[in-house]
C-alpha cells in the first residue's frame, strides 16, 4: 500500500516544473441569479487560460503585468476586463446572461463536456436548456431519457429504468446527485426518472476515461448537480401537465450571500382513478421533493447543504381492508464545504447520506406481513485541487464509504401463517485515496494521469459461505461484529491524452480501470424496484473493467457543428449471472449458491455530429456495438450476445426555432432488437407444454424505431411573468415496439402454441403549461 | 416465497391498466434444432400412479399432441434393489399398475433406450394431511374472482413442499400451484391457489372444484419452480432456460416419487 502511495506522488510530481508568477483567482457566479458559473474559460491576454471549476473557481497564473482578462462561458455575454496585477489578486467574476436567441449566442468551447483541447475523452455534457425542447413521454422533460440519445448510452426499452453505456450493464452506472450515489434513479417502474429537471443545473456523462476522482461502477458516471438557488431575486416556476404538477421556489435568504431552493413534483394519475368506482381504493403515484440551502461564509467559505427526497406509492385494494402496496424511494443528503486557502488551493469536503429502500405490504386471506429491504450510505469526502501553475492541475483526495444493506425482512403480523425472518444485514467499508494530474504539455498535447487505490473490506457480524462446485453450501462460517471478514485491494489507473491536429481537429486516447463492489441482482427482463443491491463477499468478487477508447474530434463551419468520432474495447471480469432456475428469495443468506461468475467483452464505434446554435439544433448519433459475455454454465461455457447487445443504434434530435412564439422539435430512435433467448422447441410433461432452450440470446427482439414531436409556443415573455404551453405526441406514427414477447397455448386450440408480440404506448399525446414569475 | 410472484402480476395490471398495451400472435422464425428425450415419470403413493412417459421435443410450430417413444426398458427400484420392470401400454407410456411407493423411501428410475441410459432419485415425503378446502370470492378492481383456498397443518422442523393441481368442472387451471415452508415452517397454511383469469374461464358459483394436494421433495419442488421462472413461456424471465431437471444423462423431464389427496368442493 504504501509502495502505491510514494509512486503516485512521484507519478504526480514529476511533471512539475515551478516558475515565479503571481496567480489570480475567484469565483465566477451569474449576475442573474448569483448560481456559480461551471466551466467557464478565463484567459488572460488570450494566452495563458484556464476554466472554472464545478463550484465556479478558476485560477490563473499569470506574470505581472498588464492584462485584458476575458472570461466566456456558453449563454453568458464574454466580459473584457483590463488589469494590471502585481501580486496575488482574488477577482470574483459577475457575468452577465447572453441574448434568449439562441442565434446569437457566443460560441465558446465547454469544458466540463466534449471540448477539443482537454485530455477528456468519452464525456458527454448536458445542458438543461439543451434539452428543453425533446418531446418526451407525457411532457415530462427528462436528462435520463435525453442522455440516452446519445451514442453509447442505450435505453433499456418501454417501461424499463435501465440504462446500458458501452456494453455495461444497468447496475454499472455510478449516478450522482450532488455527490450523492442515487441506487434507483426511476419512477413509477422506469416510465420516469428521479430527477426534476427543474431542480437541476446540468448532467455529465463519462463513458470512459473516468477521472480519478470517480469510482465504484464499471461503466458510467453521471455527475448531476442541483441549482443552488438564486441569491438574487425571488423566483417562482412550474408546470402543470396531464400527469403530474411541479412547483420551484428558489430566493435569497440573505442577498449574495445565502439562498435556498425547494422543488417539487406530484403526479396525479391517481387523482383519476378516484374518480372511478372500480379503482377508487387504488393507488398509483410518485413524489419528489429537491431542497437545498447555501451560505457565502465570507471570501473563503461558502456551505451547501442539498437533499433529494422521492417515494412511489403502489396500492391495491382487495376490498374488506385487505389488499396490497408497495412503495420504494431514494432520499440523499450531501452537506458539503468549499475552503479557498488561496488562489492556487481550493479545497471541498463532503459528507454524504444516501439511502434507497422499499416496503411490500400484504393483507390478503391468511397472510398479513411486510418485506422491508434498505441500502445506506455513509460518505466522507475531501478533495483538494491544486492550480500549481497554469500547466498543471492536481487534484487529490480520500474518500471513505460506509455501507449497510438490509437484504430482506419479512414482519408477519399475525404469526400464525408466516414466520418473522430477516435476511443477514451486510456491512462494508470502503477506503479510497485517488490523485490527478492534468498537464498541459505543450499546446497541442494535454494528458490527464493519475490513479485510485481503494480498499473495500468486509465487516461482520454474519455468516458466510463456502460453496461445493455444484453451488451448495459445504462451509458456515461465522463473524462477529466488527470483524474484518475480507479486504479487496483495487488499484485503478487512469490516463488520458488530447493531441490538437490544428485548431479545429485534435485526436484523443485514453485508458481507464474501474472496480465495483456493490451489484444489482435482478431476476426479470425489467427493472424492479425490488431488485436487490448486494455488496462483494467472499465469494461475490468485485468486478473490474478495463477500457480503451481512442476518439477524433473535429469542428466545423466556425465551431457551428462539431463531430466526434470515438471507438472503445472494453474487458469485464467477475460479471455475474444467475444459475439456471435461480430462486433469489430462497435460501438468501447464501446467495451465492444461485450465481455465477464469467467475463465480458465490449467494443465499438460511436458517431456524434452536433450542431449547437442556429435556429436548427441537435444532433445525430449513431453508434456500431457487440457486447459478449462468457460464462461458465450458461450457454455450454461458450460466448454469449449480452441482452443489451445491439448492433445498430441511431438517434436524431432536432429543435427548430419558427419563431419567437414557436418551436417545434422532433426526435427519432432506431435501434436493433436486444438479444433474447426464443425456444427451439417444446414437450408436454404433465399435461403443459414445457418449452425447450439451447443457446442463450441467439435470437432478436424485433427492431425498434421511434418518432416523437413537440412543440413549444411562448405565451407571455415578460420580465416579471413568464409563461409557455408546451405539446408533444410521443411515438408519433404508432409503431408497435415489442415490450416482450411471450410463448403459450392458443386460448381457441389448446393444441397450438404461437408467439405474442405485446407492445405498450401507441401516440401518447401531452400538452403541459409552464410558467414563472 | 411464491406470493411475490403473484404480487408481481399485480403490479404488471396496474401498469398495463395504466398504459395502452396491444397483443399481436406474431409468427416467429425459429430455427430447428436435434431432438430431445423427454421423460415425464410419476410414482406416487397410491395403486395405478405409476406411470412414465417418454416422448420427443417437438418443433415450435408442431401441435402439442402426445407423441411417444417404444422400445425402452423402464425400471424403479429402491436402495439397489429391483421393483419392477415397467410394461408399455400405449406407445410411450409405461406403467406398473400395481406398484405404489413408501414414505421417506428413495426410489430409483431408469430408463434405457437405444443403448443410452437415463436414471433419477426422488424421495416420496411424508404425507401431510390435506385438511380442508374452500372457495370465496375476492375483489380485484371491482371485479370479483373466486378462488380456492387450501388448508393444511405444517409440521415443524422438516422441509415441506407441496403442489396443488386445480380442476374446475373437470378442467385442468393452468398453472402450477407450488408452495414451501421456507418462510412459514411450522404454521398453519391457508393458501389461495390464485390463477391467470384471462386464460381460463374463472370459476362460477356451483362449479365442482377439484384440488388435488402433491407433498414432493425439493427436487421437484425446484423442478417446478424453474418452470415457472424460466420455462413457461411467460414474460419477465431475465434469462429463460429449462428447468432444473433431476434426471441424469441427456435428457429432459422429471421422476417425482410424491403423494397425493383430492379433495372436491362446490363453489359459493
Amino acid at each position: 500500500m504504501k509502495k502505491y502511495i510514494s509512486g503516485l506522488l512521484l507519478l504526480v510530481s514529476a511533471s512539475i516544473t515551478y516558475a515565479q508568477k503571481v496567480t489570480i483567482g475567484g469565483i465566477i457566479k451569474s449576475k442573474s441569479d448569483g448560481e456559480t458559473v461551471i466551466g467557464a474559460t478565463v484567459k488572460a491576454d488570450s494566452t495563458a487560460g484556464t476554466v472554472s471549476n464545478e463550484y465556479g473557481f478558476y485560477s490563473l497564473n499569470v506574470p505581472s503585468g498588464t492584462y485584458v482578462l476575458e472570461i466566456s462561458s456558453v449563454g453568458m455575454e464574454t466580459i473584457k476586463m483590463p488589469l494590471t496585477i502585481t501580486k496575488d489578486t482574488t477577482i470574483n467574476i459577475k457575468m452577465e446572461d447572453g441574448s434568449s436567441s439562441l442565434q446569437e449566442v457566443v460560441i465558446t468551447e465547454s469544458t466540463g463536456g466534449r471540448s477539443l483541447k482537454s485530455a477528456q475523452t468519452s464525456v458527454e455534457k448536458l445542458s438543461m436548456k439543451e434539452i428543453e425542447h425533446i418531446p418526451v413521454l407525457f411532457g415530462e422533460k427528462d436528462v435520463m431519457k435525453a442522455i440516452q440519445l446519445l451514442p453509447g448510452i442505450k435505453s433499456a426499452g418501454d417501461g424499463n429504468a435501465g440504462m446500458f453505456v458501452r456494453g455495461g450493464a444497468a447496475d454499472q452506472n455510478l449516478i450522482l446527485l450532488d455527490e450523492a450515489p442515487v441506487y434507483n434513479a426511476s419512477h413509477l417502474l422506469g416510465f420516469f426518472s428521479t430527477f426534476n429537471s427543474d431542480a437541476l443545473k446540468d448532467i455529465t456523462v463519462y463513458k470512459g476515461g473516468m477521472p480519478a476522482r470517480y469510482g465504484g461502477r464499471l461503466s458510467s458516471v453521471l455527475d448531476i448537480k442541483m441549482n443552488d438557488g438564486n441569491n438574487q431575486d425571488f423566483d417562482v416556476s412550474g408546470g402543470v401537465g396531464l400527469i403530474s404538477a411541479k412547483l420551484n421556489v428558489e430566493g435569497p435568504i440573505q442577498k449574495d450571500k445565502s439562498s435556498f431552493l425547494i422543488t417539487g413534483r406530484r403526479t396525479y394519475a391517481d387523482m383519476f382513478l378516484k374518480l372511478s368506482n372500480e379503482y377508487k381504493d387504488n393507488s398509483l403515484y410518485f413524489y419528489d421533493l429537491n431542497a437545498k440551502v447555501n451560505y457565502i461564509l465570507g471570501d473563503k467559505d461558502r456551505l451547501y447543504l442539498s437533499g433529494y427526497f422521492g417515494k412511489d406509492k403502489l396500492g391495491a385494494s382487495f376490498g374488506d381492508g385487505e389488499g396490497f402496496g408497495l412503495d420504494w424511494g431514494n432520499a440523499t443528503g450531501t452537506l458539503r464545504w468549499n475552503h479557498i486557502f488561496n488562489n492556487n488551493l481550493f479545497s471541498n469536503t463532503s459528507l454524504i447520506f444516501s439511502n434507497y429502500n422499499y416496503n411490500i405490504s400484504i393483507k390478503s386471506g391468511a397472510y398479513d406481513f411486510d418485506i422491508k429491504s434498505r441500502i445506506q450510505d455513509l460518505n466522507f469526502k475531501e478533495e483538494i485541487q491544486w492550480y500549481l501553475n497554469n500547466n498543471n492541475t492536481i487534484k487529490f483526495g480520500y474518500n471513505l464509504i460506509h455501507h449497510d444493506i438490509k437484504p430482506g425482512e419479512v414482519k408477519s403480523n399475525d404469526l400464525t401463517s408466516l414466520n418473522s425472518t430477516a435476511l443477514e444485514s451486510r456491512y462494508a467499508l470502503e477506503n479510497v485515496i485517488y490523485a490527478s494530474n492534468a498537464w498541459k504539455v505543450s499546446n497541442k498535447l494535454n494528458v490527464e494521469y493519475g490513479a485510485r487505490l481503494g480498499t473495500f473490506t468486509i465487516l461482520g457480524p454474519g455468516d458466510y459461505y463456502g460453496l461445493d462446485a455444484n453451488g451448495n453450501v459445504n462451509d458456515t462460517m461465522h463473524y462477529n461484529s466488527g470483524q474484518a471478514i475480507k479486504t479487496y485491494l483495487n488499484l485503478e489507473p487512469r490516463l488520458s491524452a488530447s493531441y490538437m491536429l490544428n485548431t479545429v481537429s485534435s485526436l484523443k486516447a485514453s485508458y481507464a480501470r474501474n472496480t465495483q463492489n456493490l451489484h444489482l441482482i435482478s431476476n426479470s427482463t425489467s427493472s424492479s424496484p425490488t431488485d436487490k443491491w448486494l455488496a462483494s463477499t467472499n465469494l461475490i468478487k468485485p468486478e473490474i473493467s478495463d477500457q480503451v477508447s481512442l476518439g477524433y474530434y473535429r469542428d466545423f463551419a466556425n465551431d457551428k457543428y462539431e463531430l466526434t468520432v470515438e471507438t472503445y474495447y472494453k474487458t469485464m471480469q467477475n460479471q455475474i449471472d444467475y444459475r439456471d432456475g435461480a430462486n433469489v428469495y430462497l435460501n438468501s443468506n447464501a446467495i451465492e449458491s444461485q450465481l455465477l461468475f464469467g467475463k465480458g467483452r465490449a467494443y465499438g464505434l460511436e458517431f456524434l455530429l452536433k450542431k449547437k446554435v442556429g435556429r436548427l439544433s441537435g444532433w445525430i448519433s449513431y453508434t456500431l456495438s457487440k457486447t459478449e459475455r462468457q460464462i461458465d454454465g450458461i450457454n455450454n461455457n461458450q460466448w454469449y450476445n449480452a441482452r443489451q447487445d445491439r448492433t445498430h443504434d441511431f438517434a436524431i434530435v432536432a429543435s427548430y426555432e419558427l419563431s419567437r412564439k414557436w418551436t417545434l422539435s422532433a426526435n427519432w430512435v432506431y435501434y436493433t432488437g436486444d438479444a433474447i433467448t426464443f425456444p427451439a422447441g417444446k414437450y408436454q410433461v404433465d399435461g403443459q407444454t414445457v418449452y425447450y432452450y439451447t443457446n442463450r440470446n441467439a435470437y432478436r427482439m424485433p427492431a425498434y424505431h421511434r418518432l416523437d414531436l413537440g412543440a413549444t409556443c411562448k405565451l407571455a415573455q415578460r420580465k416579471k411573468w413568464s409563461s409557455e404551453l408546451a405539446f408533444s405526441l410521443y411515438n408519433a406514427y404508432g409503431r408497435e415496439n415489442a415490450y416482450t414477447i411471450v410463448f403459450r397455448d392458443n386460448k381457441d386450440d389448446p393444441n397450438k402454441t404461437e408467439a405474442v408480440k405485446i407492445a405498450l404506448f401507441k401516440f401518447i399525446p401531452s400538452i403541459s403549461y409552464n410558467f414563472k414569475f | 416465497m411464491k406470493f411475490i410472484k403473484s404480487y408481481h402480476y399485480l403490479i404488471a395490471a396496474l401498469l398495463v391498466l395504466s398504459t395502452v398495451s396491444c397483443q399481436k400472435v406474431i409468427n416467429v422464425n425459429l430455427k430447428e434444432t436435434d431432438k430431445k428425450l423427454v421423460i415425464d415419470a410419476v410414482l406416487t403413493d397410491q395403486k395405478g400412479g405409476c406411470v412414465v412417459k417418454l416422448s420427443q421435443t417437438k418443433e415450435f410450430y408442431d401441435d402439442n399432441s402426445f407423441t411417444g417413444i417404444s422400445g425402452a426398458q423402464v425400471t424403479i427400484s429402491s436402495n439397489g434393489q429391483l421393483l419392477s420392470t415397467l410394461h408399455e401400454t400405449s406407445q410411450g407410456v409405461y406403467v406398473d399398475s400395481d406398484l405404489k411407493g413408501n414414505y421417506g423411501k428413495a426410489y430409483e428410475l431408469s430408463v434405457v433406450l437405444n443403448g443410452k441410459s437415463y436414471t433419477a432419485v426422488s424421495t416420496m415425503p411424508y404425507l401431510v394431511p390435506f385438511d380442508s378446502a374452500y372457495a370465496e370470492t375476492q375483489s380485484f378492481f371491482g371485479n370479483n374472482y373466486t378462488f380456492a383456498t387450501v388448508m393444511l397443518q405444517d409440521p415443524v422442523d422438516t422441509q415441506n413442499n407441496y403442489r396443488c393441481i386445480q380442476y374446475v368442472n373437470g378442467k385442468r387451471t393452468k398453472g402450477n400451484f407450488i408452495l414451501d415452508d421456507d418462510y412459514s415452517d411450522g404454521k398453519r397454511f391457508e393458501s389461495t391457489l390464485y390463477f391467470d383469469q384471462n386464460d381460463v374461464d374463472s370459476i362460477k358459483s356451483g362449479d365442482e372444484i377439484r384440488i388435488d394436494l402433491l407433498g414432493i421433495d425439493r427436487p421437484t419442488y425446484q423442478y417446478w419452480f424453474s418452470f415457472e421462472q424460466s420455462a413457461s413461456g411467460g414474460q419477465g424471465s431475465a434469462a429463460p432456460a429449462n428447468p432444473v431437471s433431476n434426471i441424469k444423462g441427456d435428457a429432459l423431464g422429471y421422476f417425482s416419487a410424491q403423494n397425493t389427496q383430492t379433495k372436491i368442493i362446490i363453489a359459493p
